[in-house]
């Protein structure tokens, strides 16, 4: 046996060609928290992946800044071992990662690299596409209007704030306000779409344990089959924190340029820009406000803009962008949540005090817009939730005017039991998505007045016991029409009269 | 401000092409006393294997670092020196981890491996 590898050996080895040529290399002059101050160099491009020969290997780093004499770079892994002396070589290779149908089910690293210890990805080296992390956005000719909406299964989202594929639309809120359990619920809701997107999230400095759990969650609900998590824990250098949600872009742009729907999750872009802003000011790039570098807008501005609805000639793909935004105490107008409320196309502000009295999600009406999925909803939610809005707003006016006031009219009375009614029904519990067939049947029962009549005990369960009659009883005849045809015509509205009347005078 | 390496490097050449010969080795004194008043002493040896480099470019040539995995016998090193030119300055390096054979750094950015390493690396990638 042993004589057979010998032999083998002797073969590779007769078989070697090999001729040392010239190389360009570079020397590490100084190294701190991740980041190296190289000389040499001279012909290395932005973005490019160089090694870096230590005594305990080679390490990669990504060439960032290259200045007159000197050049800085971004380790792309372990930095113990480097030391000042150490060779560097280019590779003439930009920073990419390998995409493909085979990554969905995976946990990836932004380099494209498996954490859920089920092997390798990509099965042989022809497998996947090369897809640069860093990649312009399609022109204005490439793009059509949002125009299919992206059901979130959240009925307040899907009736106030609707999404379309293709949309840039925001999460924000202070922590622990739901702003994550949205994004799982959007994820979890897809697996009955018909036009299914790919979802990716990715996970931007968040605890191992939470992600952990996510990814649980997903597989539980049989979500995982149709997702990708691009994660970048806590426990990562700055730059996988950096370069997360430019990899999970980059893998949601594959699908989209195949004609496919994907939607990609970044969770969160504070933590994202607390990253950049770490990497700059160790760059001795010039700080700004709130020590934030001067192109920090346009950092998330290139990814977001990332997001798009193609046309029908490059494939009418679409690639729906849900960055969170993390704030502190409330405050919306801080340096990165203001550029990304002007980035994106609407926000789902999240608010505390709603968290806190039992509304959730905890979805701040008012603050909350969407400023081009309208466009790409439902002829039937259109129809039925029209008047929603109006309906909350009259009702928080009508509250708080009542506050100071002990005696008031028999029509305000009514139009505050309405509001009521409306507040109990959008109310949602976790993993829980409603598809937007069954909210449509909600909504116009509950904004035609049916339930309004229906004390404080008997509202809380309403919803389920309605949602249990419909579902057993007229799926073919209500809630099948309106999913094939997306609109509540005067038939099936007539039909559904009927139904909620019978269905009420029982309930009482 | 304080300097970068490359800035006084560059300072100082500029300096000792404008004034005499016989000056010299004042301003040397001198440059020393400013880098050190600015908090940069640390950075004089730096600065030095710079100004060593931008006099030896200067004059037509080029810093050589031969790395070698065991010191060169008198007579290997001679051969190798008629390779470069005179105005070349050859520094050589101990590297015991590139087994044998030569590696040749020319200015810090060139290089030619002729290592036994390189090879048994590429071999067995």
């Amino acid at each position: 046996m042993s004589y057979e590898i010998i032999e083998k050996l002797k073969k590779e080895i007769a078989g070697f060609e090999d001729t040392a040529g010239w190389e360009e290399v570079g020397e590490v002059i100084e190294v701190a928290d991740g980041i190296l101050k190289l000389s040499g160099l001279r012909d290395a491009v932005s973005q490019e992946i160089l090694m870096v020969e230590t005594s305990k290997g080679e390490v990669a780093a990504l060439a960032l800044n290259l200045e007159e004499e000197t050049m800085g770079a971004l380790v792309l892994g372990s930095y113990e071992g480097i030391s000042s002396g150490d060779k560097v070589r280019r590779t003439k290779r930009v920073l990419s990662l390998r995409v493909g149908e085979e990554l969905l089910g995976r946990v990836i690293d932004p380099l494209g690299n498996p954490l859920d210890g089920q092997g390798p990805i990509f099965s042989d080296a022809a497998s996947g596409v090369s897809f640069t992390l860093e990649r312009s956005a399609p022109s204005v000719v490439e793009r059509e209007s949002v125009n299919t909406p992206l059901h979130t299964g959240i009925k307040a989202i899907d009736a106030m704030t609707p999404i379309g594929r293709g949309q840039r639309e925001l999460i924000i809120g202070d922590r622990q306000t739901g702003k994550t359990a949205i994004a799982l619920d959007v994820i979890i809701n897809q697996k009955k779409e018909s036009n299914r997107p790919v979802c990716i999230y990715v996970a931007i400095g968040q605890k191992e344990a939470k992600i952990a759990r996510l990814i649980e969650t997903l597989k539980e609900q049989g979500a995982m089959e149709y997702s990708i998590v691009v994660c970048a824990s806590a426990s990562t250098p700055a730059a996988f924190w950096y370069l997360a949600p430019f990899a999970g872009s980059s893998v949601g742009e594959y699908f989209r340029d195949n004609g496919k729907d994907a939607v990609v999750i970044y969770d969160d872009l504070s933590k994202h820009a607390s990253a950049y802003r770490q990497i700059s000011l160790l760059l001795r790039r010039p700080p700004g406000r709130e020590a934030y570098p001067g192109d920090i807008f346009y950092l998330h501005s290139r990814l977001l803009e990332r997001a798009a609805k193609l046309s029908k000639a490059r494939g009418g793909g679409s690639l729906t962008a849900l960055p969170i935004i993390e704030t502190q105490l409330g405050d919306v107008t801080a340096y990165v949540p203001t550029n990304v409320i002007s980035i994106t196309d609407g926000q789902i502000y999240l608010e505390a005090d709603l968290f806190n009295q039992g509304v959730r999600p905890a979805i701040n009406v008012g603050l909350s817009v969407s400023r081009v999925g309208s466009s790409a909803q439902t002829k039937a939610m259109k129809k039925v939730a029209g008047k929603l809005r109006l309906a909350l707003a009259q009702f928080r006016e009508l509250q708080s005017f009542v506050q100071f006031a002990s005696d008031v009219d028999e029509a305000t009375k009514k139009r505050i039991q309405h509001g009521r009614v409306i507040t109990e029904i959008l109310k949602q519990v976790d993993l829980t998505p409603v598809p937007f067939e069954r909210q449509v049947v909600l909504f116009y029962a509950t904004l035609n007045g049916y339930f309004d009549a229906l004390g404080e005990e008997a509202l809380r369960g309403v919803e389920a016991a309605f949602m249990e009659y419909i579902e057993k009883l007229h799926e073919e005849d209500i809630l099948q029409p309106i999913r094939d045809t997306r609109a509540l015509d005067d038939a099936v509205e007539a039909n559904l009269k009927e139904v909620i009347e019978k269905f009420v005078d029982g309930y009482k | 401000m304080r300097g970068t390496p490359i800035m006084y490097a560059r300072a100082f050449t500029e300096a000792c092409e404008e004034v005499p010969a016989a000056r010299r080795s004042a301003l040397a004194a001198e440059f020393v006393a400013v880098v050190r008043r600015h908090g940069d002493g640390a950075k004089l040896s730096k600065i030095l294997v710079l100004v060593e480099g931008m006099v030896v470019r200067s004059g037509g040539g080029h810093m050589i670092r031969l790395e070698t995995a065991r010191a060169c016998s008198p007579q290997l090193r001679d051969r190798l020196k008629k390779i470069f030119g005179a105005k070349d300055r050859i520094t050589e390096r101990l590297r015991p981890e590139i087994l044998a054979g030569i590696r040749v750094v020319v200015d810090g950015e060139q290089e030619f491996d002729g290592s036994l390493k390189r090879k048994l690396d590429k071999l067995l990638a």
